[in-house]
């Protein structure tokens, strides 16, 4: 049976920093799922109404999402 | 902002002039034709030629393209602008500096990260939800949340009563306010929301009709 002392031996050891990168790097998958989602929706807005430089909401689309991947990846890393 | 290219009508016979020609603009104190990009960001569009919507008829032409007012984004832009600034102030508080250098960096992507998707979906928001008003039928076009959208149309022939509303300091000022299209039996009534020029928009969406419906012309 865990003692107390057990207990926060286990906790104490713990790298609370880990915790943090993997908070991190979750929080950075769902946004980048998020942003998937955008270009989605981007394409399903110009398909509805084309009201001009489409190309240009697309671009923007593009590129949040390889920013997002960008940073999940630099997490990964530098974290 | 667009300037005035008001004319109003002399006569009857003006007002029931050739297609979209510029007699239909009475009442419209703020139209412009499109022209390129900048005019693409207008909030009101006479007769826009390069814009298209998907169920758009063969025949059918666009008379009147709307969005709400730009003043309406003011709200967005001026919380985005204190957004950007946030961590700039925040980095004179040294309440984040606990953190190791890295995550303080990450912290700050992961904002401004978050601000650009603030940002453009506020843009999104106010760019597709737009009111067309064709030479047929009159579309509301809504969208919410991410992938979810609601069209509600009523035919020109349809609409029974079009009234315009302005109040408070800001709509009477920029001069936006809401346009109220009642349709006959169970249609839906449509609500064009702080567009510009209200009440020329309802003048036009008026004329529009009882042309249609008076003479049987096609706008």
């Amino acid at each position: 049976m865990m003692t107390n002392i057990d207990f926060i031996n286990v906790f104490g050891s713990f790298d609370v920093w880990i915790l943090a990168k993997l908070f991190v790097v979750f929080t950075l998958a769902i946004y980048v799922v998020f942003a998937a989602i955008v270009i989605r929706q981007v394409f399903f807005l110009v398909s509805a109404i084309n009201a001009g430089f489409s190309w240009l909401l697309k671009l923007i689309a593009f590129l949040h999402f390889l920013g997002a991947i960008f940073v999940l990846i630099l997490a990964i890393i530098i974290l | 902002m667009p300037e005035e290219v008001y004319k109003s009508p002399d006569t009857p016979e003006e007002i029931k002039g050739g297609p979209v020609s510029s007699e239909d603009k009475q009442g419209l104190s703020r139209l412009k034709e499109e022209t390129g990009i900048k005019n693409i960001l207008e909030d009101i569009i006479y007769s826009p030629s390069k814009i298209r919507f998907e169920i758009q008829g063969e025949n059918e032409q666009i008379v009147l393209f709307l969005r709400r007012h730009w003043v309406t984004n003011i709200h967005w832009i001026i919380g985005t602008v204190i957004l950007i600034l946030a961590p700039i102030v925040l980095g004179y508080l040294p309440i984040l500096n606990f953190l190791p250098l890295r995550y303080q960096l990450m912290g700050l992507i992961l904002w401004y990260l978050f601000v650009t998707a603030f940002v453009f979906e506020q843009f999104l928001s106010w760019f597709f939800n737009v009111y067309i008003v064709t030479n047929e039928r009159i579309i509301d076009y809504d969208f919410f949340n991410l992938l979810y959208k609601d069209i509600k149309q009523a035919d020109l022939e349809k609409v029974q009563d079009v009234s315009a509303k302005v109040g408070g300091l800001a709509r009477v000022f920029f001069d936006f306010g809401d346009v109220l299209v009642e349709t006959a039996g169970a249609l839906p009534n449509l609500e064009f929301e702080a567009v510009p020029d209200p009440e020329g928009v309802a003048n036009l969406i008026h004329d529009i009709r009882s042309r249609l419906v008076n003479h049987g012309e096609n706008v």
